[in-house]
């Protein structure tokens, strides 16, 4: 009883799809943004009042939104929304000029698959970039101060068969030059990208196709890695020791009885995280390190040691996949969530404190 | 009585309570918190428009450095050269004669115009570097830019495509010998070895250890004719990459095509497969000379007129000349053919009598048909052979016929010899002589009878083989 409770503090529906939803740093407002039934982007703009969600402002953009977020945002006040959308566009939107983008540029062949930034809001160091991944199998990395090419790209080599790049994110940005770019691809692979040295640092499979990746902290350096895949399957990747032939240790574990669409870390502790599955359910859960994180092996060679984790909470809300997940920044607890039963909910758990 | 069961429904009953305050707690809280995040907001959307982005954000990732702007330079040499000058040489004043009179006007004017270059130099210098370095960069990166074009078409294998992006990266980027080499092989395939070996040689120029370009060169040349260059090519890089095998067939090849140059087309016998064939190279066989006069001779008499006239007016041609086994039967085949068309005499007496000794009943049995039954030649024919040898010819035991013959020969021979009485030792020894002894003709043992009756009656040689001569060669000849 004493255990995190994830309560639905209120829902809106809304008639189009929605792929994502996002907060809006220091507001207690989030976007969400989709696809109308007619083909065209919907960004809408909410707000929590008093037990209910009021919509702000709504938009409507030539082409269908995939994925979006704030982390480029140059300062937490000015708040610059990076979007994809399934043409392969990245453009970047003023919220208060939000007519036309700040920039917008045709960076990959064909739909975005996600999108993650780094370097703003003012957490981390560094130039704020911007990572997205597509169905062309490519990674590309974008600095809004760069118009019109790529400021480094992952791509496969000639001749090789493109895989689609479902999930990107950033890490490791613990100073101004570092920084690793993991992606994930439908057949499995996790490959992990240096951005200092431009070379492929560590890739696996994990024989599942990886919907989603995150890192516990972007602006760190690199702990912990989540990738929650098909099959309903989570890894957590122990990313402090990197063996020469095992790469990092895992652990593994089996929830939702569905695709396990979404897992994000709670900002306020790195530790606790939350997995969205396809059957619409919710849970809540956290790592636990082991007394040792590493291991000598006979032949002298660090090996990193994974830990278990325990469900703390779950909770079912809809039947149809979670389409995004997001915590917020400046209030513990509070989450916003959308799934492809054209609502979008927000969330909130108790107890964090005492996990 | 408060139980077990109770008391944990008492306790559960505290602990919804407890959540539900905590939650009701927690949504004021929530209220409070968003009326002041708008609050926030609104404040600091205020703000946002008057601070600038004042952070000092790490340049662009691999970025390339556009330069300076000259006039920045432009102004740093200018403040830097008035002082100099100044610090140079301070002003004369106007009433200060004597130092007029010092005042060398030419050296003066000198150090103002090198001053003035300098300073322009620099200028252009710094401007240039800025210039050269930047677009130097941005050539280069041009530059593998179409050499990565170029070699999308060439997997493509369109390889006039390939040759102008490869030209386009040589103009952005004139030193890399990886350009020329490349549009080089692309040449090959278009067949255009001259531009090939041009190419070579150019990459072989910027860089003297690039051996592809020497191969690529030498396989332009072989199609040229250049035989003598293309192998020292393929010698050269044979010599840096001994386990070079393209190199090492390449060679083969040129190495055969110019012996075939030099000696004329000469070619294996195509009998064998590719594989089965030698693959050493032709060797010169030195032509001897033989005897002319024989040759001429055989020939002439080949086309001598027919002589009707007996065996023994023949002449006898022995040619002593190593001659070509091969050709022996041909003349004697040959001339039948010749003495059917000239007449119906009597066929020429020259036959040739074959040189070689038959060492099988094969070979001997074709000589003696080739003979013809020319008692004469088949005398000396069967004479040259060696008694010891008669076992191994007659191995299958001797022909009636040629039985019937021996004993001609023999009986014509009116005076005895070794030889005489060694073939006919030998000759009681092939199989089955004794059923061919009992086999002979009338006119076969009076021949007999003869050679035996002059062998007893010669007393020069052993008797004790005459004795077993006699006894073998006994028939009912005797009793006739």
């Amino acid at each position: 009883m004493d255990k995190p409770q994830i309560i639905l503090h209120s829902q809106k529906s809304v008639n189009y799809t929605v792929f994502d939803v996002k907060w809006i740093p220091t507001s207690a407002k989030f976007i969400s943004l989709g696809n109308h039934a007619r083909g065209t982007g919907a960004l809408d703009i909410f707000e929590i009042t008093h037990g209910d969600i009021a919509v702000v402002s709504q938009h409507e953009k030539p082409s269908a939104f995939k994925c979006g977020t704030f982390g480029a945002s140059p300062t937490r006040e000015k708040r610059h929304l990076a979007t994809g959308n399934f043409d392969g566009y990245i453009q970047v939107w003023d919220l208060e000029k939000i007519e036309t983008p700040i920039y917008s540029v045709k960076g990959h062949k064909e739909i975005i698959n996600a999108i993650d930034a780094v370097g703003g809001l003012g957490i981390g160091q560094g130039a704020p970039e911007i990572a997205t991944a597509s169905r062309d199998g490519s990674v590309h990395i974008w600095d809004t101060r760069q118009a019109h090419a790529a400021v480094a790209s992952m791509e496969p080599a000639e001749g090789e068969t493109k895989r689609d790049c479902w999930a990107v994110c950033f890490g490791n940005a613990f100073n101004s030059s570092e920084r690793v770019v993991c992606a994930g691809y439908d057949n499995g692979d996790v490959k992990l990208f240096d951005l200092r040295s431009m070379s492929l640092r560590w890739e696996t499979n994990i024989k599942n196709g990886v919907c989603c990746l995150e890192f516990d902290r972007k602006d760190i350096e690199m702990n912990k890695l989540v990738a929650t895949t098909l099959e309903s399957k989570i890894h957590v990747f122990d990313m402090k020791t990197q063996h020469q032939e095992k790469g990092f240790a895992s652990v593994v574990e089996k929830a939702h009885n569905s695709t396990v669409w979404i897992g994000r870390h709670l900002p306020q502790n790195r530790d606790v995280f939350m997995t969205c599955g396809g059957s619409g359910s919710y849970y809540l859960w956290k790592y636990n390190y082991p007394e040792k994180r590493t291991m000598t092996q006979t032949d002298k060679t660090e090996v990193g040691v994974a830990g278990t984790l325990t469900l703390l909470q779950n909770i079912g809300l809809s039947s149809q996949p979670a389409s995004a997940f997001d915590w917020s920044l400046d209030k513990a607890g509070l989450a916003c969530t959308s799934a492809f039963d054209q609502t979008v909910r927000v969330l909130i758990t108790t107890k964090l404190n005492s996990i | 009585m408060p139980g077990e069961y109770e008391r944990n429904l008492l306790n559960m009953q505290h602990q919804i309570r407890e959540n539900n305050a905590y939650l009701d707690d927690y949504l004021n809280d929530l209220n409070s918190w968003t009326d002041e995040m708008k609050k926030k907001e609104e404040n600091s959307l205020k703000v946002a428009d008057a601070t600038a982005m004042n952070r000092d954000l790490p340049p662009v990732r691999n970025f390339v450095a556009p330069p300076r702007p000259k006039k920045k330079s432009k102004t740093k040499s200018e403040e830097a050269k008035p002082n100099e000058i100044k610090s140079a040489a301070p002003k004369i004043r106007a009433y200060d004669y004597r130092a007029w009179d010092k005042y060398d006007v030419d050296t003066e004017c000198e150090r103002i115009d090198t001053s003035g270059k300098n300073r322009s130099n620099d200028d252009e210098e710094d401007a240039d570097d800025d210039d050269e370095e930047y677009q130097q960069e941005l050539l280069k990166k041009k530059a593998e830019h179409y050499k990565d074009q170029g070699n999308y078409q060439f997997k493509q294998k369109s390889y006039g495509e390939a040759i102008e992006y490869y030209t386009k990266a040589i103009e952005c980027d004139p030193t890399s010998p990886i350009y020329f080499a490349n549009r080089a092989q692309c040449q090959l395939f278009e067949q255009r070895y001259g531009a090939c070996d041009a190419d070579c040689t150019l990459a072989i120029q910027l860089d003297q250890n690039y051996l592809k370009a020497y191969y690529r060169r030498s396989l332009a040349r072989i199609e040229l004719g250049k035989l003598e260059q293309a192998k020292e090519d393929l010698e050269y890089v044979l010599s840096r990459e001994p386990t070079n095998i393209d190199a090492k067939t390449k060679l083969n090849e040129v190495i055969k095509k110019d012996e075939i140059k030099r000696l004329g087309r000469v070619y294996p016998l195509p009998n064998k497969p590719v594989d089965k064939q030698s693959t050493k190279p032709l060797k010169r066989i030195d032509i001897q000379e033989i005897d002319t006069s024989i040759i001429s001779s055989r020939e002439t008499t080949k086309k001598k007129s027919v002589v009707i006239e007996e065996i023994e007016t023949m002449e006898t041609s022995t040619p002593s000349e190593p001659v070509p086994q091969r050709s022996a039967p041909q003349p004697s085949i040959s001339t039948p053919a010749p003495s059917t068309s000239q007449s119906e005499e009597i066929p020429p007496k020259l036959i040739i009598i074959p040189t070689s000794v038959p060492t099988t009943g094969y070979q001997f049995k074709r000589d003696w048909s080739n003979l013809n039954n020319q008692l004469e030649q088949q005398s000396i024919y069967f004479n040259k052979i060696p008694p010891t040898s008669y076992k191994t010819i007659f191995s299958t035991g001797i022909d009636s016929s040629v039985f019937s013959r021996i004993l001609v020969f023999w009986s014509s021979k009116t005076d005895i010899d070794e030889h005489l009485i060694n073939s006919m030792l030998e000759l009681r020894k092939t199989p089955r002589f004794n059923t061919q002894l009992s086999f002979l003709g009338n006119d076969d043992k009076q021949h007999l009878k003869t050679i035996l009756d002059r062998l007893q009656a010669n007393s020069s040689f052993a008797s004790d083989k005459i004795q077993t001569i006699v006894r073998d060669y006994k028939t009912d000849a005797d009793q006739i």
